[in-house]
């Protein structure tokens, strides 16, 4: 490329900025300046040299966006030299805001028609870049027409970039879709390859729309010599036969012979992922597939090996009995350096584990968490604290042994899960009472560790565990076996370290361990059922001591509690003060002690229990609750319709059998709306009570009342009567006016207009029967078939989906104006483009008479494809399927 | 798909970003800085594949340089790295033993062949010797 002289090249500047490495940024300021100059001069050269040092320094991080006017420019000389320059620079700085794409729409249109092949591929490469829905729209009759050149790289580069376009431009695949997989029989295989990929990309999107093909791709299959286009089938058969179980019959014995034939990991590997995504249920096969497995596991090589181990993860979630044999290989894989594998290890050690060797995994995962660093100790912590309480903790048979665990896994540094441990451990303790001896053991562990309190004080998640542990401590206090050592655990120095939230649990703690164990000691007289937890230490000498050891406590709570009324949390400080109170009590005379403690444990020591999220349904309903009937019946003796079809509802909700379950759902409801009933007779009397508040009211505050207001609100009390009634109808039309209006807003139409003429009925209806309906409506119509569901069908073409047999192909002119907005990014479409398209030379193609010709051809084709094959039976299945 | 192709040293150098998809310039250079920083912290006996936000990164250090793919999460590891060693053999022919500095000098050159390589983030020719063909003939423009 010739060099004008004082214009620096390419290779100019960046020997410059090589060389000017400390200032830089000067020299690229120059440079930018030079450029700018450069790019307005007349001379094509120059202006091609400038663009080109601009792409360079956009690339590194420059903004060219203000040159985009001299981009279109270059791109229009008709140099190609030129050209390239160009559109390369517009294939790099151009996007959807760019206001010179009009331009650009025209140039690449010219260059898409042109006779030389590197104008057209130059053109191509430019569109799959810069592609826009204007530009999609505008240009894709043009690229379509390429799609039929006679020479082979355009043929195969139209292919990819008619993919680009369907992307930005959904509708155009319809219209193009059959002349795509024309090319599937094209004599170049590099271009049946491409328009592999793109079908590859437009399966996996929606594998439903394209099994009717699976017959051309099994043929593809058996003949590819190409490895790329092998993968690319494989993959589409990875996506297909999760929705056809028979096509697994059939690509079963192809798959074998690829598996024992290629020597390419690759393609070895995407048969794995085939086998696993939708054939487990062939045993054969899996069995081969698993056999290669094993080789990508115990390689060296860590690609081979975490690809190993992704497949793993696959068929693990499907036939987890099957992948057994890899337990072990996958535990040895911890202790690789690589993050990738061990996560995926991880997951199928957690897809592996049973009740029987939960104990042994659990163990060997921790052995890994000494020498992990931070991140990896988290990761590791993690999936034991998942896998053990996966399905309320279906796999932990042994839960002191569990219990053990989770405060080893608290004292993990740097540990985020101290929220989790802590709940794993509260929940326990709460829910299986055998355990919470052991529990209060195991946490009393890390009560008494002062290293612990440090970590927390450091900001660990440790505090949330402290926390948890102290309420354990104190609400099992009968469970503490040496208290004093608790007691002084818990005011130990460094607590103040500790966040707020613990250090109230820790006053609190005191307070229900001292409480309880006075109680034991003083009252043991009183009650001999003395719980196995009070004073141990004291045993022996109870008789002589008793009153000592709670005295001894007492002082030793009094000397050292005083720390916390430094705490900056008024609540700590507060609920030390009341344990001070509480120790004051203490008169050391044992028979005044006994009954003060006994009374101050009754308060503290009853148990919180857990209860179950289906509690409520357990209460039986009474058998005089009336919801269905309405409670103001008067007032609608107007409307019989509407009072009588609301109450078959409710006798069809309360008579039907198989409605039972639906039933208890709305009894929640039902029950609210009984609570919130109330009788004739004491409406009425709030009525009037009402009434002479508001006349006791004015009478008091009259004067604050403006003459008008004051009839006003007069008027409102006289008409009492009305107003009761007009409130609740209120709010129910409201109620069913909003629920109307996001209905419709959701779905459409026809829901509205059914639901409208059902609220005209009921206009009067009160608020809580009113919802009620509402909910039935909803669920009725979808049931149905009804207009809704309708609605939605139609929003939910899929405008990517090729046709399926017997639909004819629609004309362009056919497709509805506008789709519904903002339904999955399906643009809006407008009726100038297609005329634009119409005007061109390949109009027919794509509007009219060649889709339905094709259409004619593919169905012929079919029909062959039925005699020859006789995978009539096959067929049709998929097409049930796809229907 | 492939969402974009880089190629930058072990300093962090952009040596070649193309994007099949759309992203805003100021996004642009915080995927490469990202990336790189993703890629390099690896350790080479790790596996040349990494998550990266909802994608993957397949990557392959040759000598300075990484060659890095971002593909979909379902797409093939090994064939993403066999498209790499390609496009790397290309260049070693292409430049003659392909060095860091040829590329930098010859950034431009860089594109087209990758635009032969790869088109609409789709691999459309595997073939070396129809790719070197073609650059040959596209040689003689010049």
């Amino acid at each position: 490329m010739g060099i004008s002289l004082f214009q620096k090249s390419l290779r100019d500047m960046i020997s410059g900025m090589r060389s000017n490495r400390n200032n830089e940024e000067k020299y690229i300021q120059k440079t930018m300046e030079d450029i700018k100059k450069e790019l307005k001069s007349t001379d094509m050269k120059v202006k091609t040299v400038a663009l080109q040092k601009l792409t360079y320094l956009n690339m590194l991080g420059f903004d060219m966006s203000w040159a985009a006017f001299h981009v279109v420019e270059v791109m229009s000389t008709p140099k190609l030299l030129h050209k390239v320059v160009g559109y390369q620079a517009a294939a790099q700085s151009f996007n959807e805001s760019t206001d010179v794409m009009l331009l650009v729409t025209n140039l690449i249109k010219k260059d898409l028609i042109s006779t030389n092949p590197t104008e057209r591929s130059i053109g191509l490469d430019c569109l799959s870049n810069i592609v826009t829905l204007d530009l999609a729209r505008d240009l894709i009759a043009d690229v379509y027409g390429l799609l039929s050149s006679s020479s082979a790289p355009c043929r195969k580069r139209s292919a990819l970039v008619l993919y680009c376009c369907f992307l930005k431009y959904p509708d155009a695949l319809r219209p193009c879709f059959k002349g795509l997989v024309e090319h599937l029989e094209d004599n170049e295989q590099s271009v049946v390859c491409s328009v592999v990929s793109v079908l590859c990309e437009l399966v996996i999107r929606h594998p439903h729309n394209y099994l009717e093909m699976a017959p051309l791709f099994y043929r593809l299959l058996l003949s590819s010599t190409n490895n790329w286009m092998t993968m690319k089938l494989l993959k589409i058969f990875g996506a297909l036969t999760p929705l056809e179980p028979r096509l697994t019959k059939k690509i079963a014995e192809p798959l074998k012979g690829i598996m024992q034939q290629t020597m390419a990991k690759s393609l070895l590997f995407e048969c794995i992922t085939t086998v696993c995504s939708g054939m487990t249920a062939n045993e054969d096969i899996v069995e081969m597939a698993l056999g290669h497995l094993k080789d990508f596991v115990l390689d060296s090589d860590p690609n081979l090996k975490y690809l190993g181990f992704k497949a793993l993860e696959q068929f693990v979630r499907h036939i987890p009995q099957s992948v057994l044999r890899f337990g072990n290989a996958a535990l040895m894989c911890l202790s690789t350096a690589d993050p990738t594998i061990r996560s995926s290890a991880l997951r199928v050690i957690s897809g592996l584990v049973s009740k029987k060797d939960l104990k042994e995994v659990v163990v060997r995962i921790l052995d890994h968490v000494p020498a992990a660093d931070t991140a990896y100790r988290n990761e590791l912590s993690d999936v034991v604290l998942k896998i053990c309480r996966r399905e309320k903790y279906a796999l932990v048979s042994d839960f002191s042994w569990y219990l053990n665990v989770l405060v080893e896994l608290a004292r993990v540094p740097g540990s985020t899960h101290g929220k989790e441990i802590a709940f794993q451990i509260t929940d326990i303790a709460c829910r299986v009472e055998a355990m919470r001896e052991d529990a209060v053991q195991a946490v009393r562990t890390l009560l008494i560790d002062p290293s612990v309190v440090e970590m927390a004080g450091e900001g660990g998640s440790i505090a949330e565990v402290l926390e948890a542990t102290a309420w354990i401590t104190g609400e099992y206090a009968s469970c503490v076996e040496h208290p004093k050592e608790t007691i002084e655990s818990l005011l130990q120095p460094g607590i103040l370290k500790l966040p707020c939230r613990v250090q109230a649990m820790y006053v609190q703690a005191i307070l229900k361990v001292f409480v309880h164990v006075s109680n034991d000691l003083l009252c043991e007289d009183d009650d001999d059922n003395n719980d196995g937890g009070g004073g141990e230490e004291g045993e022996e000498d109870v008789e002589i001591d008793k009153n000592a050891v709670v005295g001894e406590l007492s002082d030793l709570i009094t000397a050292h509690v005083g720390q916390y009324a430094c705490s900056p949390d008024p609540e700590v400080v507060e609920r030390m003060s009341q344990l001070k109170a509480v120790l004051s009590l203490r008169t050391g005379d044992q028979a005044s002690d006994g009954p003060t403690y006994r009374r101050l444990h009754s308060i503290i020591s009853q148990e919180l229990l857990p209860m179950s999220g289906k509690a409520q349904r357990k209460v039986p309903r009474p058998e005089d609750l009336e919801v269905v009937t309405p409670i103001m019946e008067e007032f609608y003796d107007e409307d019989v319709d509407g009072t009588a079809a609301e109450h078959e509802v409710g006798d069809g909700e309360a008579a039907d059998g198989p409605e039972a379950e639906r039933a208890a759902q709305f009894r929640s409801a039902d029950a609210a709306q009984a609570l919130t009933e109330a009788t004739d007779e004491q409406r009425r009397h709030a009525q009037e009570h009402a009434k002479n508040q508001l006349k006791e009211h004015r009478q008091r505050h009259g004067i604050f009342y403006l003459a008008g207001e004051d009839k006003e609100a007069e008027g409102g009390a006289v008409d009492g009567d009305d107003g009761s009634a007009g409130l609740p109808e209120q709010s129910a039309n409201s109620e069913t006016g909003s629920a109307d209006g996001a209905l419709a807003g959701q779905q459409g139409g026809g829901m509205d207009s059914a639901y409208s003429k059902m609220r005209k009925k009921k206009s009067r209806h009160r608020k809580k029967s009113a919802v009620v309906e509402v909910r039935r409506d909803e669920d009725d119509g979808m049931a149905a078939d009804s207009p809704v569901k309708q609605a939605r069908n139609a929003l939910d073409v899929n405008p990517l989906a090729p046709l399926e047999s017997g639909e004819g192909l629609p004309e362009v002119e056919a497709y509805p104006t506008h789709y519904g907005a903002g339904e999955g990014g399906i643009p809006t479409y407008d009726a100038a483009p297609t005329t634009a398209m119409a005007a061109g030379p390949e109009a027919d193609l794509i509007g009219d008479a060649a889709p339905r010709e094709a259409k004619r051809g593919k169905e012929k084709r079919r029909r062959r494809k039925h005699k020859s094959r006789k995978h009539q039976q096959e067929d049709a299945g998929a097409e049930a399927a796809a229907e | 798909m492939i969402r974009f192709i880089f190629i930058q040293n072990v300093l962090g150098k952009t040596r070649m970003a193309k994007y099949y998809v759309p992203y805003e310039d100021a996004e642009k250079h915080k995927i490469e800085y990202e990336v790189h920083r993703l890629v390099s912290s690896r350790n080479s006996k790790f596996a040349n594949t990494v998550e990266y936000r909802t994608h993957k990164l397949v990557y392959r250090k040759y000598a300075g340089l990484y060659f890095t793919l971002c593909v979909d999460v379902d797409d093939n590891e090994l064939a993403c790295l066999e498209l790499i060693h390609l496009f790397v053999e290309v260049l070693d022919h292409y430049f003659n033993y392909v060095k860091e500095i040829h590329l930098v000098y010859n950034f431009h050159k860089v594109f087209v062949i990758l635009d032969e390589l790869v088109l609409s983030g789709e691999p459309q020719e595997t073939s070396k010797k129809v790719i070197l063909e073609r650059l040959r003939s596209f040689e003689k423009l010049e």
